[in-house]
């Protein structure tokens, strides 16, 4: 061979050539260890005070959740070493002389009790969250990583056992004279929310069954977390013994390839905020996992990620919850999966299927059977994927875009082959329902699809005005269908009905929305110097091809009905453009009556969104959610009225001041990479407060 | 500043300085290997007058993806002392160019969310974020696919 050539075997991908690892490479080959580094030696049996003891448990709290942050066991659940030697400090195996208390400041049962049982617990705890992860649909090495290293996470042990050696820890502490008082309450506080932890981790596999301890559980396990959390343990010195129970470095001696990373340890309010998190999700699966209805699985899982993404919720909790909507047999525990085809329509335009099915023999007939199916096959993929992580729940919507077409296809096909002769006209009526009901759930998708970009931050400043414009055109056809739904309802859904109920609120929440889209669009264009779109129209115009291919899909020509809402209408943009940059109005009757019909100004369409916002929320109207996820809709209400205020005075002030182009739009924040940074709405930006930085997302 | 062809082995652990030492993601050396052995057409360094070793260095490929040629720039990196002179944009430059001469139709890279010089290096030259990769690098971080 010639030097510099290669030989590599057939295929060879780049994938093989990144998993190859360089023995002796210290960035990847875990066990090679450069400079020497010294370590405290670990003894497990080393005595230490109640306030290491307590100091230790919040550390591992901290990696317990970074570890349900997507981060490897190995880099830190495992950097406890006490999880590697439970057996050392096991008191049944111990030999006498060493249980006796040298120093009775430092009982040896702080260890052998309370420490291991709270290890134990931890392990344990992993080990039900690993099961739910392992056979759930969340991507390995994405979502979460299962690599246990050959680390034992008490697998075979039962959780009665783990709880048993809890309540022996916590027993102890309420007798024992040998720990002070402050410190007794810190640690039995931390067990019993280890305990807990582990019990709403057991119980969560069986809901609904024993919801009302899994409640219990819950509150008690809120009330620990707010104990806890208002007493951190305070820092250790620096030459305490506690500190050698950690070892970032660990993964060098476990079986693992991939490199050692040392997390950064959260503070204590983020360990806790996480651990809210947790709690908070549980709550929604508890309560999910008496939800009957799609409609609302559907709403939930698109309102939790409104509120955190880019950042996803706990991996554990999204597993969860899609292990309950269906676990691969039943949907929601269950229900047979033919049941969603009848609750689709029922909720969506009150009728059940059954009103459908009976002109082609019944559900189940061959003329249905393969609607039925593509029905069962959308639904449960489109629930499930609300929970996937925000970034790949988008690309799945996207997908999803031509599944709810083929189910539009089909009914429309077979309502045309309908007798229209010898049909009741209101029977008719209703048929053609069904359709527009496929139309409502996948303009639902297309609308998220567009605004989930803000929220990805994916859209160059340039592609957001055309963003704005799409979505609230989207909008627009959507109304049109509920308009044409509630119509449909007339005679035959009563006024009082859930979906009558859901629909009044989405209608008033989606003229508030397009209203607030089109302000943005109108403000935007007008922040541009003039005629930017129009001189960088060809590279715009490629992008937003390919930004939107999925409505260029060519799959959509083997269908035989036009889908609604398909190809993106340039010239109608540009058009609007113009008009928006007040530039002449050419003679054209169409156009002037379009410039008549959109005559509002930005302002006026926020003042518009505003009223429409304002109605709900002093009607308190959160359509059919009630409880947390009410309150989460209100929440969302009252973020998009606030940012309405903002965003209104911020562009007439800027107008008015003659503040325009990169000055104005430096101002506004598009950013939403910061968990801890909740914005008020998810696809609005914020305004930057005076001094904040200005550099352009 | 000075810009010519990866031209073989003697430039490989140059090149791998550069991307070490300012990249996160560790690579091995059969990384490197992977791309410029099998593109080395498509991989290009900058030289200084006031240095012997390279001060920047790019490194692509090319496929055949779903029907269409795409190009993929696999790193990019400019020593800390050199930055803001424009070196990143001309090497990416470059090596776009030399794609486009292979008949690549597209082309496409990742780098990390909150790269902003990398994202408005890209950008500039009309690159947009196409989707978002979460957690895709070693350390966590989500990624733009452009």
């Amino acid at each position: 061979m010639e030097p510099g050539s290669m030989v590599a075997i057939d295929g060879f991908s780049l994938h093989d050539a990144m998993t190859a690892i360089e023995i002796g490479d210290p960035r990847l080959d875990t066990g090679m260890q450069l400079e020497a580094v010294e370590r405290p030696e670990f003894d497990p049996l080393t005595p230490l005070l109640p306030e290491e003891i307590c100091w230790i448990i919040d550390r591992s709290m901290a990696y317990e959740t970074e570890w349900h942050a997507s981060n490897q066991l190995a880099h830190t659940v495992f950097t406890l070493l006490y999880v590697h030697c439970l057996n050392d400090v096991d008191p049944d195996v111990l030999p006498i002389f060493s249980m006796l208390d040298l120093d009775s400041s430092r009982p040896l049962e702080l260890i052998t009790l309370v420490l291991r049982a709270y290890t134990s617990g931890l392990l344990k705890s992993c080990n039900l969250a690993w099961n739910e992860l392992s056979r759930g649909s969340l991507l390995d090495a994405e979502d979460w990583h299962s690599d246990k290293s050959e680390v034992s996470l008490l697998e075979g042990w039962p959780v009665e056992a783990a709880v048993a050696r809890l309540d022996s820890g916590l027993t102890w502490l309420s007798t024992t004279t040998k720990v002070p008082l402050l410190w007794q309450e810190a640690l039995k506080f931390r067990l019993q929310f280890r305990r807990n932890i582990l019990l709403l981790l057991n119980y969560t596999e069986s809901l609904p069954r024993d919801l009302g301890v899994f409640d219990e559980i819950l509150q008690s396990t809120r009330h620990c977390l707010s104990i806890i959390r208002a007493h951190p343990c305070r820092s250790i010195t620096s030459s305490s013994p506690a500190r050698a129970a950690f070892d970032p470095y660990i993964a060098r001696r476990l079986n693992t390839f991939l490199p050692v990373r040392i997390i950064d340890l959260p503070s204590w309010e983020h360990t806790c905020d996480a651990y809210e998190r947790l709690l908070n999700g549980w709550e929604d699966i508890a309560r999910l996992s008496k939800t009957y209805q799609i409609s609302t699985w559907n709403q939930v899982g698109f309102q939790q990620s409104w509120f955190s993404a880019p950042v996803a919720r706990p991996a554990y909790i999204r597993s969860c919850a899609q292990t309950l909507f269906f676990d691969g047999m039943q949907v929601v525990h269950s229900q047979p999966q033919g049941w969603l085809v009848d609750r689709l329509f029922e909720e969506t335009i009150g009728v059940t299927y059954t009103a459908f099915a009976q002109h082609w023999g019944g559900s189940g007939t061959v003329s249905l059977v393969e609607l039925e199916r593509r029905v069962i096959h959308t639904v449960i993929p489109h629930i499930r994927g609300l929970w996937n992580n925000p970034a790949r729940r988008r690309r799945f919507l996207v997908k999803s875009i031509l599944d709810w077409h083929m189910i539009y296809d089909t009914l429309c096909g077979l309502v045309e082959s309908v007798d229209t002769i010898n049909i009741d006209p209101v029977a008719f009526r209703t048929l053609n329902q069904f359709p527009k009901a496929i139309v409502l759930w996948r303009l639902a998708s297309i609308r998220e699809v567009i605004l989930s970009g803000f929220q990805l931050e994916l859209y160059h400043p340039l592609e957001r005005p055309f963003a704005y414009w799409f979505v609230a055109e989207v909008i627009d056809i959507h109304l049109n269908y509920l308009d044409a739904v509630l119509k449909g309802m007339a005679g035959v859904v009563p006024h009082n009905s859930p979906s009558r109920k859901e629909i009044h609120y989405q209608h008033v929440f989606l003229v508030a929305l397009q209203a607030m889209s089109m302000a943005m669009f109108m403000s935007l264009i007008r922040s541009f110097p003039p005629n930017t779109i129009f001189n960088q129209w060809e590279q715009l115009r490629t992008n937003l091809r390919r930004r939107y291919k999925w409505a260029f899909n060519s799959a959509y020509d083997d269908y035989d009905f036009e889908p609604v809402v398909l190809e993106l209408d340039f010239t109608r943009f540009l058009r609007e453009v113009q008009e928006v940059q007040g530039q002449e109005i050419m003679n054209n009757t169409e156009l002037k009556d379009h410039a008549e019909k959109s005559s509002k100004s930005s302002s006026e369409y926020f003042e518009l969104a505003q009223r429409l916002l304002q109605s709900l929320i002093s009607t308190n109207n959160t359509g059919t959610l009630e409880g947390n996820w009410g309150h989460d809709r209100m929440r969302l209400l009252l973020g998009m009225s606030e940012t309405c205020q903002e965003l209104q005075s911020f562009f007439s002030g800027s107008s008015s001041d003659g503040d325009t182009s990169q000055i104005l739009v430096s101002k506004l924040d598009w950013t939403r990479s910061f968990s801890n940074n909740i914005p008020k709405t998810p696809w609005f930006p914020s305004v930057r407060l005076h001094g904040q930085g200005g550099a352009e997302a | 500043i000075t810009y010519r062809l990866y031209t073989g082995e003697p430039d490989l652990p140059h090149i791998i300085s550069l991307i070490a030492s300012e990249l996160s993601e560790p690579y091995v050396i059969y990384t490197f290997r992977y791309f410029l052995t099998q593109w080395p057409h498509l991989s290009f360094l900058a030289y200084t007058p006031e240095s012997p070793t390279p001060i920047g260095v790019i490194v692509c490929k090319q496929s055949f993806h779903e029907s269409s040629t795409r190009g993929y720039i696999a790193m990019l990196s400019v020593d800390k002392r050199y930055r803001k002179r424009g070196i990143g944009d001309t090497l990416v430059k470059i090596s776009m160019e030399a794609m486009k001469l292979d008949g690549v139709e597209e082309i496409s890279l990742e780098t990390e969310h909150d790269n902003a010089p990398a994202l408005s290096l890209y950008e500039s030259l009309g690159f947009i974020r196409e989707k978002r990769l979460y957690r895709f690098y070693l350390n966590g971080k989500d990624a733009f696919r452009l």
